[in-house]
């Protein structure tokens, strides 16, 4: 029957290396004493022993696969930082476990490349495989609502620039469909005019 | 896959306007200087923001002259050729001979055209063996992008590419990551609003289109009531894109036409390209 090592040591998920080592160890201790009892409880004793040590091997080698796993991520993480997108790219590709975590890093590598198609795409697939993680939601509305880096912070926004209000600025604040379109009409009836050799309107 | 990139007119400033038209009639007297009277019908809007975007990165000390045009009686404000500038007139043959090239690979030979400006093409591409290596370059990765690749941003990525190389070439020692940025998401803009232009004909004719291969859609129509929302995502991305990277560009006093253009210009056209109102401006020279 199959025992989930983290539980036959007592320790959470999370335990670090070491919290699984001493676990082990002050078990090992107390099997170990329990051992030479004669009858049921002996023998009882050096079953969970043997599945100790099962557990213990199970566990660090979960944990360690898991700090590898990490390692990989933190390493592409800081490549992304740095804006090193080709090679993040090829620290993903020899990834081979390709979980949740590897669909959000993939989208992360695409929306710093400019591919943003593929960068939604693949956070849509993170979300489908994990549901309940708070972060890829997170990126994902920060993206579809056009932040400049989805992963990270807010953007910051423009001050005006070269006499020009912002985009978001200049729309609240004509009114386009208008003023903007007569306009629009008479400079074009301007340029028609001008190329005919007349002229509608006098400045320009 | 010109006349893309264009200013906002509407919402422009006059002094920015007639710099922009300066910079326009500029770049098709240097073209007349450099190739020839024909080659001047290759002047295109796209181009010209180009123009003013590296002579406003390089701060270049430019002379304006007053000159006529063949098209109006009227003497106006016209940029002085620069060097630049003359490097720029070449790089334009030398896209229009990709454009010819692609559209010969499509079925379409377009023979007076090619034979308008097929030597004028040539001298440019031997005076500017830089921009023809990119544009051969450029060409060969597409034809092999329609055969064999699968994802909608991988289609934009050869041409995205050329213009990112080609920002870095002109920007020279004044290039840098956010200027490279800006060249290929500008790149990857004209791509997509191209395809999305000529998706019906591109249908019609049995032509490669990126939003065919990825969306299957029979028309333009259909394609805009199932994906609209996909497509303006993209869109609003790259714009928001060139933003983010054109905040950390300095430039000198062509500083109005370009954020014009950058902020209001490229969503304007993309609208009127989605909503298929072929902008009458756009068809009239200036």
């Amino acid at each position: 029957m199959y025992k989930d090592p983290f539980v036959v040591l007592g320790v959470s998920r999370d335990a670090t290396q070491a919290e699984v080592q001493t676990a082990y160890e002050r078990l090992r201790e107390e099997y170990r004493a329990e051992i030479h009892i004669e009858g049921d409880d002996g023998k009882k004793a050096a079953k969970k022993l043997s599945e100790l040590e099962e557990a213990y091997r199970a566990a660090m080698e979960e944990l360690s696969k898991g700090a590898e796993v990490h390692g990989v991520y933190d390493h592409i993480a800081s490549l992304l930082k740095s804006k090193r997108y080709d090679e993040a790219q090829s620290a993903l590709d020899k990834v081979s476990d390709r979980g949740a975590e590897w669909h959000y890093y993939q989208s992360a590598v695409y929306h710093g490349k400019g591919w943003y198609y593929e960068a939604k795409a693949q956070l849509d697939m993170a979300i489908s495989m994990d549901p309940d993680n708070q972060k890829y939601k997170d990126t994902l509305e920060r993206m579809k609502t056009h932040a400049a880096d989805p992963m990270g912070a807010a953007g910051a926004s423009d001050a005006p620039r070269g006499g020009y209000d912002t985009y978001e600025n200049m729309q609240r604040n004509t009114r386009r469909g208008t003023a903007g379109d007569c306009c629009a009409s008479l400079i074009c009836a301007d340029c028609c005019c001008e190329c005919m050799g007349g002229d509608l309107i006098r400045c320009c | 896959m010109f006349g893309y990139i264009l200013p906002d007119k509407p919402n422009m400033y006059m002094k920015d306007y007639v710099l922009f038209r300066a910079y326009y009639c500029g770049l098709c007297h240097a073209t007349k200087g450099e190739c020839g009277q024909v080659a001047r019908f290759s002047v295109n809007y796209d181009m010209t923001f180009i123009s003013l975007f590296f002579h406003g990165l390089h701060k270049v000390n430019t002379q304006v002259v007053q000159k006529r045009c063949i098209l109006n009686p009227k003497k106006r404000p016209v940029i002085a050729a620069t060097p630049l500038m003359t490097e720029l007139v070449r790089l334009n043959l030398v896209l229009l001979g990709m454009k010819l090239e692609d559209d010969k690979a499509d079925g379409e030979p377009r023979l007076l055209h090619r034979m308008a400006f097929s030597r004028r093409v040539k001298k440019a591409r031997k005076k500017s063996p830089a921009f023809a290596a990119l544009a051969d370059e450029c060409h060969a990765r597409q034809l092999e992008e329609e055969r064999s690749g699968v994802s909608l941003d991988g289609a934009a990525e050869p041409f995205a590419d050329m213009m990112r190389k080609v920002f870095a070439l002109l920007a020279g020692e004044k290039n840098s990551p956010e200027v490279e940025k800006i060249g290929y998401l500008l790149g990857k803009y004209v791509y997509f609003t191209d395809a999305l232009d000529d998706y019906d004909e591109d249908v019609k004719k049995g032509r490669f289109n990126a939003f065919r291969r990825t969306f299957g859609a029979e028309s333009y129509a259909a394609l805009k009531e199932a994906h609209e929302e996909d497509i303006r995502f993209i869109a609003e991305e790259i714009v928001r894109g060139v933003e983010e990277a054109y905040r950390n560009v300095e430039l000198g006093d062509t500083e109005g036409v370009v954020t014009n253009t950058l902020w209001y210009g490229l969503r304007w056209r993309l609208d009127t390209v989605l909503k298929k109102e072929k902008g009458k401006c756009i068809k009239i020279r200036l």
